[in-house]
Parts: C-alpha cells; sequence; structure tokens
C-alpha cells in the first residue's frame, strides 16, 4: 500500500558519531497518530525515558512537516518535539514558515536529531544529500546574520531554521528560528539545540513528487476549505490587523494582562494595537506557506525592522512589563527574534524581575544597577541583552520564571506566573474558563498553543455554532460558566491535535473556522489513501494528546500537577465578572474532564483499558508495569 | 425617563479609527440593539452587526445577546470584529 503524501521515512541523524540513517513509518502508526505531532510523540516516547537529561546528548529533537504538507493544501506548519528544559516535561511547538514543503520534497516527512556534535555545526539536506557541516563561523552570531550567511554560501532558496545566542547559551526560554521571524518559541527548545552544538539545519531544493490518492477529489475540498476561510467572520480582520488587531478588544474587557496579570487594562493600549501598529509602522504583511490569510504584520520603524509583533508579544513584552512606547515594544520584538528567545517567556521573566524589584526583593546590586520599574523600556532591552548572553542578572533569568523565583524565594513564587516551569499566555484565564481548564492540563504548561478555546466568547456566528455542536446550547457560549467546559476542551484538544498532525494553521480551525474535522479527515483520506471519518480523526487526535500525557505521566506528572500560576488562582483581576480562578472552580472542572475521558478522576491518569480502547497497548503496558496506572 | 449610554466607537473592520468617545441618550427599557441602532444614526452610518465586536460593561457580547437592556451610565464599545492571538 502507499502513502500517498506521505514519504514514510524520518531522517535519522547522530551528531556524536556523524551516523545518519531513515526511520521507516509503519503505516498503521500513520493512521493512528495521523502524522507531524502524532507521530514525533511516539518517536520521542519510544527514544527517551525518565533518565533522559533535556540538556543531554541523549535528548531528541524531531522536527516534522505535516501530512499534507507539499500537497497544494495551505499548509505551513512543522512540529518540533523534544523534552524540555524548562519543564523537564514533554514539549512540542507548532511553527509555521516555508520549510515543510521543501522537507517532503526532499524525501523525508520529518527529522530525527540525536546526540552532540563534537564542534559547532549544522545540517545540510540539499536534494536527499544529507551532510553536516562546520559552523564554526556560524557560532555566536544572530539569526538574522546567520540566515544571511547560510544563503549567500547555499543559495538565495535555502530554507533555514536556526538558534541564535541565546540557544547557544543553552537559555532554557530560547527558540529555534525558522527563517528569522517564525519561532519553535517554547520551553526552551532552542537550548536543547545548542546543547547539541547545532546551529542550524537547512534544506535545499528536493525533487520527490508529492503523491495524492485522489486529486480531484483531494482539490475539491481544498477549494471548498479556502472559501470556507475567506468567507469567515474574522478572516478580513486577521489578515489587516494581525493578531495583535485583538489588543483594543481585550483591553476594553478587561482582561489584558498589565503589569504582570495584575491589571485588566492599559493606558496606551489602542497604540500597541494591530489598527495602529498597521496605520503607522507596517506597509506589508507576511503568510506561512500557501496561506490564504497572511496574518503577520511586517514592521519598520527609524533604526530597524521586524516580523511581528504578534498579540502575545506585545502583552509579553508590552503590555504586561508597562512599557507603551510603541517602538520600543518592535525594538524589543526584534531582538527577542535576532537572539532566538520566547517572547511569551522573557516577558514573563522579565515581569517577574519587574515586580520583583518593586518590592525590594531584587536590589540594584543584584541587577548591576539598572532600575527595574514596571514601564521602563531601556531596562526591557538591557534585560534581553543580558538574558541572551546570561550575563549578571540576566544568567538568573535565563532559566525562566520558576527557577529564578525558587532560588530568590522571598514570596516571589508568588508573582511568577508560570505553571509546569512555563510562563503563561496571555490570555487572562481569570475570565475565560475554559481556557483555565485548557491551561491547566496543557501537557507544556498553561500555553494556548494546545487547546485554543476562543469560541465560548461566542463572538461570531461560527464560535456560537461550533459551541452549539459540541455542548448542544448556544447558551453555552459565554467564557464565564464553569458548565460544559471539560465538553469544550476535549473537542478543542482532539481538533487541534488533528490540525497540528496535518500540518495546518490552528487559525484555520478553531480560530477561524473554515476548516473542521470532516474537511480534515476528507483531506487526509484523498491524500494518503487511508480511510479516514470525522469520529476517527477525532480519536486519533485524543490518541495523540493521550499519549502526550502518558509521556508526562512516566515522568511523574499527576493530577496535582495541572494547576494555574499561583497568581491567577489567588489574586483578584479587577474585572468582576471572573476575580480568579479559585481552587473549587478547578477542581470541579478537573473532575468533570476527567470523567470524560474515562481517566481515574482521582489521580488523573488513564487505566489500561482506557489505552487499550485507544489502541496504545504497547504504552499501557509499560505504564502497568511500572506501577504509574491503575489496570481499569 | 431618558437614560445615558456612555459609547467608544473604534471604527469597522472596513474603516478603523482611533476611539471617539461619546454619550447618547436612550428611553429606559432600551437594548443593546436599541442602542446599536441609535449609533449607527447618530454617526450616520450604516454597521454590519456580524462585523463588528461589541462590548458592553466590559464584556464582549455574544451574536445572540443583542436583547439585553441597558441601564443608566453603562458603557457600549463598537470595534473591528477581531480574531486572536
Amino acid at each position: 500500500m502507499t502513502m500517498g503524501s506521505m514519504n514514510g521515512k524520518y531522517l535519522e541523524v547522530d551528531l556524536t558519531d556523524g551516523d545518519i540513517g531513515e526511520r521507516s513509518l509503519d503505516i498503521n502508526l500513520i493512521e493512528s497518530y495521523l502524522g507531524s505531532r502524532g507521530i514525533n510523540a511516539k518517536i520521542l516516547w519510544e527514544d527517551t525515558d525518565e533518565k533522559t537529561e533535556p540538556l543531554s546528548p541523549r535528548n531528541i529533537i524531531i522536527i516534522s512537516a505535516g501530512t499534507l504538507a507539499g500537497t497544494g493544501a495551505p499548509v505551513g506548519r512543522l512540529t518540533v518535539t523534544t523534552r524540555s528544559p524548562a519543564t523537564n516535561l514533554y514539549l512540542k511547538n507548532s511553527v509555521g514558515g516555508t520549510l515543510g514543503g521543501p522537507l517532503k520534497k526532499n524525501g523525508y516527512d520529518g527529522i530525527i536529531i540525536k546526540g552532540k556534535a563534537e564542534a559547532p555545526s549544522y545540517l545540510l539536506l540539499d536534494n536527499g544529500k544529507v551532510e553536516i557541516k562546520s559552523a564554526d563561523h556560524l557560532w555566536g552570531k544572530n539569526v538574522r546574520d546567520t540566515v544571511k550567511i547560510l544563503k549567500e554560501e547555499l543559495g538565495e532558496k535555502t530554507e533555514v531554521a536556526c538558534i541564535g545566542p541565546a540557544g547557544e547559551n543553552k537559555v532554557k526560554i530560547s527558540s529555534i528560528m525558522f527563517n528569522i521571524y517564525h519561532a519553535a518559541a517554547r520551553g526552551g527548545v532552542g537550548a536543547v539545540m545548542g546543547s547539541k552544538n547545532l546551529k542550524a539545519f537547512c534544506i535545499l531544493g528536493g525533487n520527490t513528487k508529492i503523491e495524492l490518492s485522489d486529486p480531484k477529489k483531494f482539490d475539491e475540498v481544498r477549494k471548498e476549505m479556502i472559501k470556507r476561510i475567506l468567507e469567515d467572520s474574522t478572516y478580513e480582520s486577521l489578515s489587516k490587523f494581525g493578531t495583535p488587531g485583538l489588543i483594543p478588544a481585550v483591553n476594553e474587557i478587561g482582561a489584558i494582562t498589565a503589569y504582570n496579570y495584575t491589571k485588566g487594562s492599559f493606558e496606551g493600549a489602542y497604540e500597541l494595537g494591530g489598527q495602529y501598529i498597521k496605520e503607522k509602522y507596517s506597509s506589508r504583511m507576511y503568510a506561512c506557506e500557501r496561506c490564504p490569510i497572511g496574518c503577520h504584520l511586517f514592521t519598520e520603524w527609524e533604526g530597524g525592522v521586524s516580523g511581528g509583533p504578534e498579540y502575545e508579544t506585545v502583552l509579553s513584552l508590552g503590555i504586561g512589563t508597562g512599557v507603551g512606547d510603541t517602538e520600543m515594544v518592535l525594538k524589543a520584538n526584534e531582538l527577542c527574534n535576532l537572539y532566538g528567545l520566547d517572547v511569551i517567556s522573557t516577558g514573563g521573566v522579565i515581569q517577574w524581575a519587574m515586580e520583583s524589584y518593586g518590592k525590594g526583593v531584587i536590589s540594584d546590586e543584584d541587577t548591576g544597577g539598572i532600575k527595574l520599574n514596571f514601564g521602563n523600556g531601556e531596562a526591557l532591552i538591557e534585560l534581553i541583552h543580558k538574558i541572551a548572553h546570561r550575563e549578571g542578572i540576566g544568567d538568573l533569568l535565563a532559566e525562566g520564571s520558576k527557577i529564578a523565583s525558587g532560588k530568590v524565594g522571598k514570596g516571589s513564587e508568588k508573582w511568577a506566573v508560570q505553571a509546569k516551569g512555563l510562563e503563561m499566555s496571555r490570555v487572562d484565564t481569570r475570565a475565560a474558563k475554559s481556557y483555565a481548564l485548557a491551561f491547566a492540563v496543557n501537557p507544556r504548561g498553561p500555553d494556548h498553543l494546545h487547546t485554543e478555546t476562543l469560541a465560548e466568547f461566542g463572538t461570531t456566528k461560527e464560535m456560537v455554532e461550533l459551541i452549539e455542536k459540541i455542548t448542544g446550547d448556544k447558551k453555552y457560549a459565554t467564557p464565564y460558566t464553569i458548565e460544559k467546559r471539560p465538553e469544550i476542551v476535549r473537542w478543542h484538544e482532539d481538533c487541534y491535535a488533528a490540525t497540528d498532525a496535518l500540518g495546518f494553521c490552528s487559525f484555520y480551525t478553531t480560530f477561524l473556522y473554515g476548516v473542521n474535522p470532516d474537511n480534515m479527515a476528507r483531506m487526509f483520506q484523498h491524500a494518503t489513501g487511508m480511510k479516514m471519518d470525522e469520529a476517527k480523526i477525532m480519536e486519533a487526535g485524543r490518541r495523540i494528546v493521550t499519549l502526550e500525557n502518558c509521556y508526562n505521566i512516566r515522568l511523574g506528572v499527576a493530577r496535582k500537577d495541572h494547576r494555574l500560576p499561583w497568581r491567577i488562582m489567588h489574586d483578584e483581576s479587577d474585572k468582576k465578572e471572573a476575580s480568579v480562578n479559585t481552587e473549587e472552580e478547578l477542581n470541579t472542572m478537573l473532575d468533570g474532564y476527567f470523567k470524560l475521558h474515562d481517566w481515574d478522576v482521582k489521580t488523573g491518569k488513564p487505566s489500561v483499558r482506557v489505552l487499550e480502547h485507544l489502541g496504545m497497548k504497547d504504552i499501557a503496558r509499560e505504564l502497568a508495569e511500572k506501577g504509574l496506572i491503575p489496570e481499569k | 425617563m431618558a437614560i445615558k449610554i456612555e459609547i467608544r466607537f473604534y471604527g469597522t473592520t472596513q474603516n478603523p479609527s482611533a476611539p471617539k468617545d461619546f454619550a447618547i441618550n436612550m428611553k429606559d427599557g432600551s437594548s443593546i440593539k436599541d442602542v446599536f441602532e441609535q449609533v449607527e444614526k447618530t454617526l450616520n452610518l450604516k454597521i454590519d452587526r456580524d462585523e463588528v465586536n461589541i462590548i458592553h460593561n466590559n464584556n464582549l457580547v455574544p451574536i445572540f445577546g443583542l436583547d439585553k437592556r441597558v441601564e443608566d451610565d453603562d458603557r457600549i464599545v463598537i470595534m473591528p470584529l477581531v480574531g486572536g492571538g
């Protein structure tokens, strides 16, 4: 049986001894785990274990293209999977850009990187030929310079993913940057690459023809899907203003997470919003591979240019730090891109430092004389430099909020807005209950790129239709109730996992609603030739999410770890409808979530029976033998 | 009896603008829908409800929530319909 759009193999590179090989993918594996995110999770499960230190040569990085990449469909997402040095847990990043198609056309669905190179190196995949090359001349260079040099050496059409100085210095909030402005951002994945002495991987050319099982039917679904995307209520605003277009609205509802999540609104939010930035600083938008939306603002200001900022960037580096100077925020965004830093975590840990400084927990001596007050844009910039190079206080902040606050103590853990070791995304879950549950149970930490439950706001007809489909009643399209939140989260988790596996952007499925599970199932079937329907693809999504949880369970994670940051559960927001996510509220939602999945409510773990029902016998057996899950 | 409603208007998706603040008087018992229509008249502008966000006293109004009654000194924000982050 052919695999249609799948090549059926991952490239496998061991940097320690230079071995280069291939790993074949079984058809059953693809049917069960769909592709990319799902297959990566299975490989991570098999190739690492409890003893795998995240920054040791035993850890692996897996980069893969979606099942539909290179087919002509708007599929630009890749998944990067590893064990995180920030959380010590499972980590996947979904990243946009243009590398997916070229990777597939080089004959591979993904790359598994193992070991550690003796000296700085980069990996070149050129028309199916693989080489490990010296990166001595690139080490220490920022992302833009690295990309520029590699393109000069290899050709303008080279696709480059690389780390900046932050990854080289094993900063635990560092990213891998894809063609400068697309980030596999979270959980310190850049540090894992740095720990392997791997500066970049480059992809050129590729002659492999991506086959489709039924090109005519595939194209019909593709056209139908694009039409639905273009007709979605929020298509126009997203394509015009990018993600920062949301900022004025979030400010008006009092959920803007200003000053380290202590204020719901921010004076000057409009000047940091997409409408204003578009008018003053952006003459063009850019898109990922074949995307009809093109949601990324490209910004130019006196003294700089950059991709972005995104909504999360502005809230993390600007509003959260109290910095309202638009150009300062654009500059901070650009620095994070060039150093290869996660903007959410960088902003988060700086906000923790600013609050600590304001409360006298961090002194002028600690900061090297930097006045770390909220609103000090110069201090923001200075700290970004220091974090990337681990200089002075930057060495502490480079560890992330959990470790930094643990070292400093004095109660500062309470305003380190993190859980599981990951700084929280800029959604005020106190005012959005589905997000609260989704963030608490997310295997990588409290973050929106695992389960985006925007539909609970019910502000477009598509959102209301979806909530009605999931819960049976449109009245649940409100973010202020905890009723039916487990059902809403579960649907979004399963859909999101399938979205990532196929390589779609989540904006198509859980932001705009142009692509639904039925579309995805039909596209998968017409691309691969493997039978698929809506129920089956959602079950595969469930299998992926379950496996990701099993990875963490093997590391000792249980219900007690599914938490939200202390501040979010104890410090009141100034928004009266949603003051805090209380212990009782979270517990009620967790009870409902585990019951819905038929998992053990007390421990938050699936049983052998549940795993076997999902066809995960091997995983069930290992966890049961280790005494980590119940039999029934 | 008349009630006063504070309005903030950010324009529409097609024509976004910096926020403009003004107040309108409405009859007691008016709904969000009534306010919306009054704003259209005041601004002499036809606004497609499906293409804007409406915020009532810091809460996003679901598309089916226009019948909700407004009270004196309530605040209504109308702005371009937005996606997210």
